[in-house]
């Protein structure tokens, strides 16, 4: 592998990431801790799977059911993160700031970035091992690119979609609104088989096309909440007065 | 609406833009329409405009939580520092083959591939006892030491230690950095060099060094011990790791614990406790509300308001292993060393006092044995794969952020090591003997999920 493909890849994987967490998190020193919460939420969800995925042995061999199993793992531990950052809230005693409270879209944006920079480096971690060593890997089901850059191309779009799932499913757990957890969820059990399709045979084109059709509608379908959580023109010209 | 929505508990929302003009929200509770008007005016000056030329009331809110957040992350990176440069160097210098362990003289059992399951686990539990034993001992010798105040031999003593690291176990390190990248030095100027490093080191931590040289030297003290620490042999170094857990818990939390005296000895004297620490910059910004004070603590350590209305920095302690020896043989102590001299003591000066005064916080400290510790744990899962240091990485962390969480909720001393070193054990096994092949199934036809 040369080394243009090398840090291209990895550029492609991380940089967003790196760039969103520089700009959208470091900035702030309680949005660090939170993204150390969620980073450990998410490693208690791939705990969680993986005792799931050893406990059942036929999903060993099945790359859906290992993803899907993986995914609504990912979900339930985000749900747990909300619910553990509320009594958090409470228990300090910090309700006065209410940093942590529904108007601070910033905690979205901090689970969703820790979530996929988890994600990524749990899923790239081993392929950018390999990517050290002579010579580029190509799997049998699909020879048309290299597993470096298709994965990578995967986790750039499996990372926007976790900021936007994580917008969707923190404004509909503010709201108590089940239909948008629903979908929070489906959307990423979808990911996941759309995903896994690269383990067909010529697979990794019609994975990376689903992919990025349901990167827009993921981004879309977070847009909504996420605008009505924004405070009106009216809201704020009465304040200002 | 403001006065509408003023209700016991209920927040007022307030949309803030900052000065990078990037909006964010934020929620505060205010009592009265004055309040709100003087956080306006005080706020950075301006009204900002929104991008349809309206005004909106600008705020500079550098709340409490967020003060002790920077607390929280100024003792974070240096252990993040730490841990990736024991990452780093297990990763190059070799994955701790059963060739490459050393043993200790205080290790009665040698660890063998061909042992059974049963004499490994034996065989790695008296050795982690022995070590606990030895320490215990030299923990209890050094309270009894800065009971009847023999502080010159306390500073004699952890003196000494530090210069055999730096020089012995670093002399080690760096000749296998040496090997390992074939660089180019001939003896006299590594001799030279390596005797200045440990000379310079000991000074810093103990005499003048600008914050950072000391704080560069403590982070290279722990990550030498760390990565010495790493070569024992695997079984022993699981066990050594749970027993230390285990002592932190007795030594801090019982009443008999020589932590616990030595930490009531020090209040009644009104003196920092001795002990190598790490002690973080302190942030910018000052702290507006005392109690907050509380929740800014280090490793075991003491909640509560201290004698000068909580401002007093909390302390940490902890024991740090050092290595007297060149020749890979270990003797674990308690080494501590008062980290700050008070004004009487001419012989030795603490450059921060430069920066203490009443009105500035100081840094949250943390022991140079959990740097240690926590690296040890996160050398032996860089020997694996990658998906298993990223595990025992980020449970490590934040078994030390829920620490000082449960710090902020339990108002009273915690021992550092047993979270964060339980959490990295769980997540070490889970990695792997399960994580790391089903992430292997996802990524092997390059997925991502």
């Amino acid at each position: 592998m040369t080394a243009s493909d090398f840090f291209g890849s990895l550029f492609i994987t991380f940089g967003p990431l790196a760039s969103a967490f520089y700009f959208g998190v470091a900035y702030r020193a309680y949005l660090t801790v939170v993204s150390v919460a969620a980073g450990c939420f998410w490693l208690l969800g791939s705990m969680v799977a993986t005792l799931f995925w050893l406990a059942v042995v036929p999903l060993r061999d099945s790359i859906f059911w290992t993803s899907i199993v993986y995914s609504a793992s990912l979900e339930l531990a985000r749900m747990a993160l909300f619910w553990g950052i509320m009594k958090g809230e409470k228990l300090t005693r910090v309700r006065r700031e209410r940093i942590l409270s529904e108007e601070n879209m910033l905690i979205d944006l901090t689970v969703g970035v820790s979530f996929a920079v988890m994600s990524a480096l749990a899923t790239q971690g081993p392929l950018i091992d390999l990517a050290m060593g002579p010579g580029t890997i190509y799997t049998e089901h699909c020879n048309s690119m290299s597993i470096f850059w298709s994965a990578s191309l995967q986790s750039f779009m499996m990372s926007i979609c976790h900021i936007a799932w994580s917008f969707l499913a923190w404004r509909a757990y503010h709201a108590r609104r089940r239909f948008s957890v629903a979908l929070a969820f489906a959307l990423h059990i979808l990911a996941a088989i759309f995903s896994s399709l690269s383990a067909l045979s010529n697979g990794c084109v019609p994975s990376l096309l689903c992919m990025s059709v349901l990167t827009i509608v993921s981004v879309v379908a977070a847009y909504r909440p996420v605008r009505k959580s924004i405070p009106s023109r009216v809201t704020l010209a009465r304040l200002d007065t | 609406t403001f006065e509408h929505n003023r209700e016991e508990g209920k927040a007022l929302p307030l949309v803030a833009v900052s000065r990078g003009g990037d909006l964010h929200c934020n929620t505060l509770g205010m009592s009265s329409r004055d309040e709100v008007d003087a956080l306006v005016a005080g706020s950075d000056g301006a009204n900002a405009q929104d991008e349809m030329g309206g005004r909106r009331p600008t705020l500079d809110a550098e709340a409490p939580v967020e003060y002790t957040a920077k607390h929280v992350t100024s003792i974070l990176k240096p252990v993040i520092i730490t841990m990736s440069l024991v990452i780093w160097l297990v990763r190059n210098l070799g994955r701790n083959t059963a060739e490459e362990q050393s043993y200790s003289a205080l290790m009665v059992y040698r660890e063998q591939e061909s042992d059974a399951t049963g004499t490994r686990l034996f065989g790695s539990l008296l050795n982690a006892l022995i070590f606990v034993g030895a320490i215990m001992g030299f923990t209890f010798v050094f309270v009894l030491l800065y009971k009847y105040r023999c502080v010159k031999i306390i500073y004699g003593w952890l003196t000494l230690s530090v210069l055999m690291l730096l020089g012995g176990s670093g002399f080690y390190m760096f000749y296998s950095l040496a090997i390992h990248f074939a660089i180019p030095i001939d003896q006299f100027t590594f001799f030279f060099v390596l005797y200045n490093f440990a000379v310079v080191g000991a000074l810093s931590v103990f005499w003048h060094a600008p914050s950072m040289v000391r704080q560069g030297y403590l982070v290279a003290v722990s990550v030498i011990m760390a990565w010495v620490l790493t070569k024992l042999p695997e079984w022993t170094n699981w066990a050594l790791l749970c027993a230390l857990a285990l002592y932190d818990l007795f030594a801090v939390l019982s009443p008999c614990g020589p932590l616990k005296a030595l930490v009531e000895m020090s209040q009644e004297r009104n003196e920092p406790i001795p002990g190598l620490v790490y002690e973080a910059d302190a942030p910018a910004q000052r702290r507006t509300n005392p109690s907050a004070g509380a929740v800014l603590v280090t490793m075991t350590l003491l909640a509560g308001e201290g004698p000068d209305n909580g401002r007093e920095s909390r302390v940490s302690m902890s024991s740090v292993k050092s290595d007297p020896s060149q020749s890979g043989r270990y003797a674990n102590e308690s080494d501590h060393l008062p980290m700050g001299a008070t004004e009487d003591e001419g012989e030795m000066y603490d450059i921060e006092d430069d920066y203490e005064d009443d009105d500035e916080a100081r840094g949250i400290k943390l022991g140079i044995g959990d740097f240690v510790f926590y690296s040890v744990l996160i050398g032996r899962a860089a020997a694996n794969d990658i998906t298993t240091v990223i595990s025992c990485f980020i449970a490590v962390i934040g078994g030390l952020v829920g620490t000082l969480f449960l710090l902020a909720v339990a108002q009273k001393a915690l021992p550092a090591l047993p979270i964060s070193i339980f959490m990295g054990m769980v997540a070490y096994f889970i990695a792997v003997f399960g994580t790391t092949p089903m992430m292997a199934v996802i990524s092997q036809v390059g997925a991502a999920a």
